[in-house]
């Protein structure tokens, strides 16, 4: 019987303050497809790039999405008709060597030459249809790598992180483990998790993954004085139902992962909770603290548009992290080179 | 029988070779970034970055420092000086909050900076650029972050050009007929 009430009170004292869920870290970010087989390990921020080896000893880089996995280059012929010899463009992303991915076997085209200025007259689209287009750029030779990823793959694809250590509420200090790279910390020297740096996000704000106790992967947005998380508001005061924007709906981190938003300053985790309407939104919340108006064209308040409302889904940050946050780096991350 | 043999390893190949490929696939375990010599410049595991930049993470301490890397070099940035003739404290911009501490690579020896004095307001009146050239303009007045050489020129350690090595891990399973 005692035993029992102390049970009850020590849950009581560790339950988070108002989250009706628990918090979990996250060791990986990984990509699996329908039958939920691995695809690969991303990168955690906004890179959605796969990384495979082939028996050949070929690199190919891998660009994921929710339908599909494509590649990282434009696929052109010497010919019309997409006849004569295959080349590839530079990939936007400067990796070396392009690939392309074409067909509804998920055909996979590398790179195997050099770049060098050549005139195309078709090109391969992602669906498998060939136009007859005429351009003079940096081409590279391309060969079929042998691969059909339909072969290994099935979309849909999904984003999810991999629930580690589970995340104490309230100011508890962790140092840094022997395996860390990059961490974020929150104002109490407790880690939000790890990152890791981008060229796009860096040093303005760190992405970090996060698992809830339901499995939800939430993708943290966090800028040095607050979690990131837009939620407009039909009043001018960011009061009342929250909403999102339907656009950042449908690009939600390429639909990859569930969409949620952070709503007010505890940071409440919110889902949408209906349809895409048209609304007019008079204020939004980016986080920041600062409720921001919104006006139209004509300085008229209030913005039209298509926003979808939202619900909490019982978890508030302000329980576990506490701004203004900083990177620390650890020993899994290289040293410099030490001077001669 | 010799028709009974053939058509067992007919259907042997069929049910053992990948459907359509003549190559396997693996999963990528390491994606290195090397110089060329061969020296690893770092890991860029899991692939980041982006727009012709692969991102290697160095630190000092416990200092993150990111470097941006192109297969012809370093990514360099510029730093800005409260003196003409690129004299006096050394700074870098710092508009972009205080999540990481700032460093910058500068220079034709990517010498590296590391953040050493808080975010303030300073007036900046000249600017040494990335290839190392002093610009004297007119003064400025924002937000900067004193910086220190820390005694490490990058492009005397790594020669470029740089290329990206990956190494392959367990075999990706076929999807089941």
């Amino acid at each position: 019987m005692t035993a029992g009430i102390l049970f009850f009170v020590g849950v009581l004292l560790l339950a988070p303050a108002a989250s009706a869920q628990g918090l979990f870290r996250s060791d990986a970010l990984v990509l699996y497809d329908s039958t939920g087989k691995t695809v690969g390990t991303l990168s955690q921020p906004g890179n959605l790039e796969v990384v495979f080896r082939t028996g050949a000893g070929r690199t190919i880089f891998v660009v994921a999405r929710a339908a599909s996995l494509n590649g990282n280059a434009n696929l052109y012929f010497s010919e019309t008709g997409c006849s004569g010899s295959p080349f590839l463009t530079r990939a936007d992303s400067g990796r070396q060597p392009s690939s392309h991915i074409s067909g509804p076997r998920q055909t996979v085209h590398v790179q195997a030459g050099e770049f060098g200025r050549r005139r195309m007259q078709s090109a391969l689209l992602a669906d498998g249809r060939c136009v007859d287009s005429a351009r003079t750029s940096d081409f590279a030779r391309a060969v079929p790598a042998g691969i059909d990823l339909a072969d290994y793959f099935t979309p849909p694809f999904q984003l999810r992180a991999t629930p580690g250590e589970a995340i104490p509420t309230g100011a508890v200090a962790e140092p840094l483990d022997p395996t860390d790279r990059l961490v974020v910390y929150d104002a109490n020297g407790k880690k939000v998790g790890a990152t890791r740096a981008d060229g796009v996000y860096a040093p303005a704000a760190a992405v970090v993954a996060v698992v809830t106790a339901s499995g939800m992967t939430l993708l943290l947005t966090v800028d040095d004085s607050y979690l990131s998380g837009q939620a407009y508001f039909e009043s001018t005061d960011c009061t009342g139902p929250p909403f999102i924007f339907d656009d950042g709906v449908g690009d939600h981190w390429a639909n990859l992962v569930p969409v949620t938003t952070l709503v007010g300053p505890r940071r409440a985790v919110h889902a949408p909770s209906g349809n895409a309407a048209t609304r007019t939104m008079s204020s939004v919340d980016y986080g920041s603290g600062e409720c921001y108006i919104l006006r139209n064209r004509i300085g008229i308040v209030g913005q039209t548009g298509r926003f979808v409302p939202l619900e909490p889904i019982g978890l508030e940050l302000a329980d576990y992290f506490t701004p203004p946050f900083t990177v620390r780096a650890g020993r899994g991350t290289r040293a410099l080179p030490t001077p001669d | 029988m010799g028709l009974l043999v053939g058509a067992a390893a007919l259907l042997a190949v069929a049910l053992l070779a990948p459907a359509a490929a003549a190559d396997t696939l693996f999963y990528a375990d390491r994606l290195t970034v090397h110089d060329a010599n061969g020296r690893m410049v770092g890991s860029a595991w899991p692939a980041s970055g982006g727009m012709n930049v692969i991102i290697v993470e160095f630190r000092r301490g416990s200092t993150p420092v990111i470097v941006g890397v192109r297969p012809d070099g370093f990514i360099r940035g510029f730093l800005r000086f409260p003196n003409a003739g690129c004299t006096g404290q050394p700074l870098v911009d710092a508009f972009w909050g205080e999540l990481y501490r700032y460093t910058a690579v500068v220079g034709p020896r990517s010498t590296v900076y590391v953040q050493s004095g808080a975010v303030r307001m300073w007036t900046k009146r000249s600017t040494l650029t990335a290839d190392g050239r002093c610009n004297d303009h007119e003064p400025s007045r924002d937000l900067a972050a004193a910086v220190t050489a820390i005694g490490v020129n990058l492009a005397d350690e790594f020669m470029p050009p740089f290329t990206t090595r990956t190494t392959a891990g367990a075999a990706v399973p076929l999807t089941a007929p």
